[in-house]
């Protein structure tokens, strides 16, 4: 309904290529379970009827947007810069998500406290310095101060007052 | 304005006092050799909310009454129940994990290759039976477990009964109720026990094999009949409604609730928390206000849970063999 | 009704004791509700043991409470850090956050509460004066008419969500695919599991959202040159001036309809009603082209309808005993305790605790927007912490989070594995609410469209031979076909189906 940006073809490429993937994932998930294919479910069509379904619907997205894409990449200049633009910046999001994916267990190790000041304190000293933002008040000082009230607050209220059982 | 001011301020006040309450029921002083010293866990396998988180819950709050240490409860659910139980399972023997649970213990065992089974844990003690009925809308024009019966078995397949999922508590006592009396019914799957009575209520289905407490309202308004109990003696709630047994036919299934340890706790510990369950369940009290929430409560120790288990076990298996649902544990 | 309301309401307001408790929850509802991880369903499933030693209306005036001022709550969040509470909450922060971004919070967040207030109230006394017309019409809803009204809330949402429909519907579908892992519900079969019991036990909302919105958003805030994430917001006028209030009221109105009709649909009424509601509010709107980037209309109505559908949702539980979701199964369970058992005998038989009911919700209305107006300042106060530090505080929130719901780890890393994908997704412009939608009402439609096959002897004829699933068929083929018949029509070519 809304307007579409004018859209590079080779957003179309891979916008069609992550639906691609869920496609793959899908119907390979379907191939190695034979309860799916199977119909003998009576008057139940069963429960491979709606994946079946979605997949096919998904897959001819996805198939429409790389075809579409890859015309238009044959018959349209290309603006230089497309994969820099669509990259820039996503270095820092992708280590994060690491050493969060090393937190969560390291949360059964150390316990959750000490886990979660080793997070925030690290991660908010080097974004102050980064961004320069704190002011006259020192990045580390900064970070020291919002360790001790965020992990606290939280701690607080998910592991005290509800009782969440982390660590 | 001031009203507001003082209102907010009382407001704060009690907040406050709540928190700290919380807080100061939450640290305990662990010593070693007194159990228990510090706080009890009780684990529920289904989401908060429902009737097996209301259950824990009221046991738990009334076992803290015989109690220096508080009980926790938290519910790890997802998998059917199976996840609580693993969790429980898996915990430390030390005593201060338990859990509560019903009848998908049992049945998972067999249709989830991941779930535990009843070896793998320990029950302790026997909170009461949650036995299923057969219930009929009151414009089906079937007035007697006879007629339902007679009607079954003249169409086949024409009666439709609301029920759970496959390994349900209800869907078992739909296919008991088929094999026993040698009728066939459509069984029409809904996820819980509102939307049945929903269906029910709202015609989409004929019948339906609640538990009693699940449609009694209806039942006296008479928009739906209960035709029988499949339990071994009457319902509280409805004492006019006979049972199965009663009607000549041998049926008497239905959830059940009980509480567990995982395996290996020292002895010692296990008989302290078997007496206190108990006791617990024996409570007058406890009763009343189970009652009030309509579970029907019959405590039982850890030996005969064990047995009441067993059983339960040995007359589910060919069911869920018939319904092609064993994919586990083959016997 | 009306004497028995204002009777019980009089009393009310002459107990102190009665008119703290119905303070109490209020506050403990809010703040539950804009946590993470902490939904209306938990905040009342904890705080139910505490009401044990109350006296019945007592516990009824906090839980009521706690379930009403939890839906706002759950706003608050939405708004201000892109995690929505409660699935209505989705359609909230479409327009709610990317106001926040724009620096209006706190208007949005005064805005939300006044036309969720709207719409809680038009809820209320559509339950008090039509509760069992609402609930016989309820009642005509069968499998047939539930699969297609969640077809029906899917194609609304695909159809007005900001971004293209074409990707809409697939962003959507990927949600329906999330919502099949796990055990099949009709024949127990497990499905998209790949082999693992992580997930056997299917993919829940509250990970899902939180990653997907929350975890995602932290992603962005994240990106070396980038804007900030959340920008520091005025505190600006509490009061929406009546001008601009004025403008909205028929929005409110229509928004507060819709959800307190559609709030009647057990399990899916709020998600469906506020998809509805916003895709209403585009189509009447002069701005229709800025949806998507901070639109009052497109709050204002969605908010009205998600809080309408408490009313909604009340219908069933309180005349026919039938808890529509989790939340009034809940509080069924509470008013259980107290030994009351509520049905077709209690609606008919002590219309005085009913009316204690309908007040209790009233003053948990009007209580919200006294503590609402309050804590707002405080709210939008917090944001202006500086945004590295926030942002490490909400990462830590869906972490905690999305392991509250149900104590279980895979959640956690279900959590970080959607921040990844919703992050991925908006960096590719593909919208991520359908998706969200997709697992809410996927599993709705498949069981409902299954079950309604089982019925009819396995004929497809049973979704246009019924009146009113036939269409609301109609009306979501007619959505969908809109963009591409318009294309037809203009005659320019495309580039992409939209």
């Amino acid at each position: 309904m809304s307007s579409v940006p004018g859209r590079d073809p080779r957003n179309q490429l891979a916008a069609g290529s992550f639906l691609g993937f869920w496609c793959l994932a899908g119907w390979w998930s379907l191939a190695v379970t034979p309860a799916l294919s199977s119909d003998d479910y009576g008057v139940d069509p069963g429960p491979g009827l709606l994946p079946r379904l979605v997949l096919t619907i998904l897959t001819v997205g996805a198939l429409l947007l790389i075809g579409n894409g890859m015309r238009r990449m044959l018959s349209e200049p290309a603006e230089p810069g497309f994969w820099d633009r669509l990259r820039r910046g996503t270095l820092v999001p992708a280590i994060f998500v690491a050493t969060l994916a090393i937190y969560v267990p390291a949360i059964d190790l150390i316990g959750y406290v000490p886990a979660s000041v080793i997070l925030t304190l690290a991660w908010m000293t080097f974004l102050g310095y980064r961004s320069r933002e704190g002011g006259p008040i020192s990045p580390l000082l900064q970070a020291g101060a919002g360790t001790a009230i965020g992990v606290g607050l939280i701690y607080l209220i998910f592991v005290h007052l509800i009782g969440v059982p982390v660590g | 304005m001031i009203s507001r001011v003082r209102l907010c301020r009382r407001i704060s006040f009690s907040v406050s006092a709540i928190a700290a309450a919380l807080l100061l029921s939450a640290c305990g002083s662990p010593q070693d050799d007194v159990f228990p010293s510090g706080p009890i866990t009780l684990v529920v396998n289904w989401p908060a909310g429902g009737g097996m988180d209301r259950a824990g819950r009221l046991v738990a709050e009334y076992a803290r009454r015989h109690l220096d240490v508080p009980i926790a409860v938290i519910n790890v659910a997802g998998s059917g129940g199976a996840i609580g139980i693993r969790h429980v399972a898996e915990a430390d023997p030390d005593g201060y994990t338990v859990g509560i649970l019903g009848a998908s213990l049992v049945a998972s065992q067999y249709i989830n290759p991941n779930a535990n089974a009843v070896e793998d844990i320990d029950l302790i003690a026997f909170l009461g039976p949650d036995p299923a009925a057969l219930q009929v809308r009151a414009d089906s024009g079937i007035d007697s477990l006879a007629e339902f019966v007679t009607t079954a078995q003249s169409e086949p397949g024409s009666i439709k009964n609301g029920n759970d999922a496959p390994g349900g508590v209800s869907h078992i006592a739909a296919t008991l109720l088929e094999r026993t009396a040698n009728i066939e019914l459509t069984l029409v799957p809904y996820r819980g026990y509102a939307p049945t009575v929903s269906a029910i209520v709202s015609g989409e289905v004929q019948s339906a094999t609640l538990p009693v407490h699940q449609l009694i309202d209806q039942h006296e308004a008479g928009d739906v009949k209960i035709l029988g109990v499949m339990a071994e003696t009457r319902h509280f709630m409805a004492p006019e409604v006979p049972t199965f047994r009663e009607q000549g036919i041998d049926l008497v299934t239905g959830d059940w609730r009980a509480i567990y340890l995982p395996n290996g706790v020292p002895e010692d510990r296990r008989a302290f928390l078997e007496n206190l369950f108990v006791a617990t369940m024996n409570d007058p009290e406890f009763q009343a206000a189970a009652r009030q929430q309509s579970f029907f409560i019959s405590p039982m120790g850890a030996a005969d849970t064990q047995r009441f288990i067993a059983d339960f076990d040995e007359a589910l298996y060919p069911v869920l063999l018939d319904a092609d649902l064993v994919k586990a544990r083959h016997k | 009704m009306i004497a028995n309301f204002l009777s019980v309401a009089w009393t009310v307001l002459t107990d102190p004791y009665l008119l703290g408790m119905s303070a109490l929850g209020t506050v403990l509802g809010i703040t539950m509700g804009c946590l993470p991880g902490i939904s209306s369903t938990m905040a009342l499933a904890i705080l139910l043991p505490v009401t044990y030693a109350m006296s019945p209306v007592a516990a009824m005036m906090f839980l009521m409470a706690v379930f009403s001022a939890s839906v706002y709550g759950g706003s608050i969040s939405a708004i201000l850090i892109n995690i929505p509470g409660t699935p209505g909450a989705i359609v909230t922060q479409l327009e709610g956050y990317a106001m926040t971004r724009k620096g209006e919070a706190s208007e949005a967040l005064t805005l939300s509460l006044f036309s969720s207030t709207m719409g809680g109230i038009v809820g209320l006394i559509i339950l008090m004066l039509v509760a069992p017309i609402v609930a016989s019409a309820a009642m005509q809803f069968r499998s047939p008419e539930f699969a297609m009204a969640t077809v029906f809330g899917l194609t609304m949402l695909a159809y007005s969500t900001p971004g293209s429909t074409f990707r809409g519907i697939l962003s959507g579908m990927i949600g329906l695919l999330c919502g099949m892992v796990g055990f099949d519900v009709v024949t127990d079969v497990a499905r998209f599991d790949f082999g693992t019991t992580a997930l056997q036990s299917g993919i829940e909302l509250v990970p899902l959202t939180v990653g997907l919105f929350g975890l995602a958003e932290v992603l962005r805030g994240l990106e070396s040159d980038a804007r900030r994430a959340v920008t520091t917001p005025a505190l600006g006028t509490l009061f929406p001036s009546l001008t601009k209030l004025r403008k909205l009221w028929k929005t409110v109105l229509r928004g507060s309809a819709l959800g307190a009709i559609i709030g009647a649909i057990p399990a899916a009424g709020s998600a469906i009603a506020v998809a509805v509601s916003y895709a209403q509010e585009q189509r009447l709107s002069k701005r229709s082209a800025e949806f998507g980037t901070g639109v009052p209309e497109g709050l204002a109505g969605p908010e009205a309808a998600n809080n309408a559908c408490v009313g909604g949702a009340l219908v069933p539980l309180m005349t026919l005993g039938i808890p529509g979701d989790t939340m009034t199964a809940v509080l069924m369970g509470a008013l259980l305790i107290h030994g009351l058992r509520p049905g077709p005998l209690l609606f008919a038989e002590r219309p005085d605790f009913v009316a204690g009911v309908y007040v209790a919700l009233f003053f948990a209305l009007v209580l919200t927007v006294v503590f609402g107006t309050f804590l707002i300042r405080y709210f939008v106060r917090l944001m202006r912490t500086p945004s590295h530090v926030l942002l490490l505080i909400i990462a830590l929130l869906c972490v905690i989070g999305s392991y509250a719901i149900r104590n279980n780890v895979v959640d956690v890393y279900l959590m970080l594995a959607f921040g990844v994908i919703g992050y991925v997704m908006t960096r590719l412009e593909i919208p991520v609410a359908p998706l969200a939608f997709g697992l809410i009402l996927g599993p709705i439609l498949e069981e409902n469209l299954r079950r309604s096959l089982i019925i009819s002897d396995g004929s497809w004829l049973v979704f246009v031979e019924r009146p009113i699933a036939l269409t609301m068929l109609l009306l979501s083929v007619a959505a969908l076909s809109y963009p591409l018949l318009r294309r037809f029509i203009d005659r320019r070519a495309p580039d992409e189906p939209r």
